[in-house]
């Protein structure tokens, strides 16, 4: 008569994943030994999806490397596609993941979330503090504004999380220029540049460069700690300046040229957008930005959905 | 008002031979159906070759429901000349509680269900016939799954063992 019958594997792929996309990741993986016929569902269903959705079972069972490997995995799965939504269905606060998440290679990271990692810092005194991220060797570091909070998170954020593996830190400027929020700022407390050096810092490459003081004042920064560097690439914003030479370049090249170096043999390369080498680029080339921000004290943390300048985030990123 | 007395009847035939008669607007709510009728207008009797006649009958009454449902909704808001939002969440609660209901099925039809749907692009039938399955999925081990849908687990034990250790949380009962 049938109605024992293994019926839902005879229906097609497309409406098993689709059945597979209503529930939490982990449920979805358990299919995977069903039977042959459900082996590999899951993961069609998550190379289609863009959201990733982990609950709290995923991040507590499994040892942070555990972790890493694991998410690698659905990341490679999903190549080059842009994951609209990294989902962790536990609220906690930024700086946790970051924790959960100390075992990155390539980070990238927005205003928004130095902030919140700075915040924490303040908040809570030292007790978390220092969170060493020493398997990092790649930060991009995202700024949506350059007003001075963002320079000042990100010296605040480099001394809270020491990286001392970072090899190449890549600095995105707003193209945009002098954009302005009105979003919630928190004056920085600490104005001092961090006393710290980058031990494996060799390749350095800052995106809109305007050669503002404030820039100016990062690139100062960076170029007296980093002891090994090798190069610094200045991407301007405006080819103008570049073809032609411009006298605002020739201060700007000055400038640069007068700020004192800890390593000898810096390579200091300037180009314009449309001439620039794209051999030393960042892992991460897409991310999920989005604007919005809400004004909440508490730091609640969920990307992609409300707050995410928080951690874009592709590719290798975990 | 342009209402029954001149509405058109269609004939929608089972795989099995069985006709049943419905109002074009119910038809229509198969999506496959009014693509056909909008095709070819005069047709009136419309062979279903992958539906058999127990679960058309239920398509059919899903329809009819939902039709009738917004019909009642639509003769509201005409006669106040505003829908009142209460009456209208009522409703809607109703119609939620009547699929509920209606989806209180042994599995094997629940499949049959999704195959219809699916063939006949019901959008609403689709959507609720998957979401009871994937209700029925979630939060269950696999070998729980296996014997809510009848599976055959034909993996050895060393590839289910191999499967599960590659990701072990998966795995882990928790709740």
């Amino acid at each position: 008569m049938g109605r024992g019958e293994d019926r839902i594997s005879i229906l097609p792929n497309e409406i098993l994943q689709v059945i597979l996309c209503l529930m939490p990741l982990k449920y979805a993986i358990r299919t995977s030994t069903l039977s042959k016929r459900w082996r590999h569902l899951w993961q069609i269903n998550l190379i289609s999806s863009t959201a990733l959705q982990f609950g709290e079972d995923f991040s507590c069972n499994q040892s942070p490397k555990q972790f890493v490997t694991t998410l690698d995995r659905y990341i490679q799965l999903h190549g080059d596609r842009k994951i609209d939504k990294l989902e962790e269905d536990y609220q906690q606060e930024f700086f946790n993941i970051l924790s959960d998440f100390s075992q990155v290679k390539t980070l990238t990271i927005c205003s928004t979330g130095l902030m919140n990692v700075v915040d924490h810092g303040l908040e809570y005194g030292e007790a978390d503090m220092p969170l060493e991220l020493h398997n990092l060797q790649e930060l991009q570091v995202v700024l949506n504004s350059i007003r001075e909070e963002p320079i000042y998170w990100m010296f605040s954020f480099l001394r809270l999380c020491p990286s001392p593996y970072l090899e190449k830190l890549f600095i995105q400027l707003p193209s945009n220029g002098y954009q302005q929020n009105d979003q919630k700022v928190l004056v920085p407390k600490e104005k001092a540049t961090p006393d710290i050096v980058f031990q494996n810092l060799k390749w350095i490459k800052i995106t809109n460069f305007g050669g503002t003081a404030l820039e100016l004042k990062l690139v100062r920064f960076l170029l007296e700690k980093a002891i090994l560097l090798e190069s610094i690439i200045f991407v301007f914003m405006n080819q103008w300046d570049i073809s032609n030479n411009s006298s605002s370049l020739r201060i700007i090249e000055g400038q640069l040229s007068v700020i004192q170096k800890a390593s000898k043999d810096v390579n200091i390369v300037i180009c314009g957008p449309l001439d620039h080498d794209c051999t030393i680029n960042p892992t991460h080339t897409t991310f999920y930005h989005q604007e919005r921000y809400q004004n909440g004290t508490t730091l609640h943390f969920d990307y992609g959905s409300t707050r995410s300048e928080d951690i874009p985030l592709d590719q290798e990123f975990l | 008002m342009a209402r029954s007395s001149t509405e058109n009847m269609i004939t929608l035939m089972s795989s099995d031979g069985e006709e049943f008669m419905v109002t074009e607007k119910v038809a229509r709510e198969c999506t496959t159906i009014r693509n056909m009728l909008e095709d070819d207008c005069v047709i009136t009797n419309i062979p279903l070759p992958n539906v058999t006649s127990d679960i058309l009958s239920m398509v059919i009454e899903y329809c009819m429901e939902h039709v009738a449902a917004a019909e009642k909704a639509a003769a509201e808001t005409a006669e106040k000349g505003s829908s009142s939002a209460p009456a209208a969440a009522k409703a809607n609660k109703d119609l939620e509680e009547w699929d509920k209901a209606f989806m209180n099925v042994d599995v094997y039809t629940l499949c049959d269900l999704i195959l219809a749907a699916n063939y006949l692009n019901v959008s609403g039938l689709l959507d609720l016939t998957i979401q009871t399955a994937a209700n029925l999925i979630k939060g269950k081990s696999p070998e729980q799954i296996r014997k809510t849908f009848h599976i055959q687990n034909d993996l050895s034990l060393e590839e289910e063992e191999k499967i599960r250790s590659q990701t072990p949380w998966a795995f882990e009962k928790s709740e």
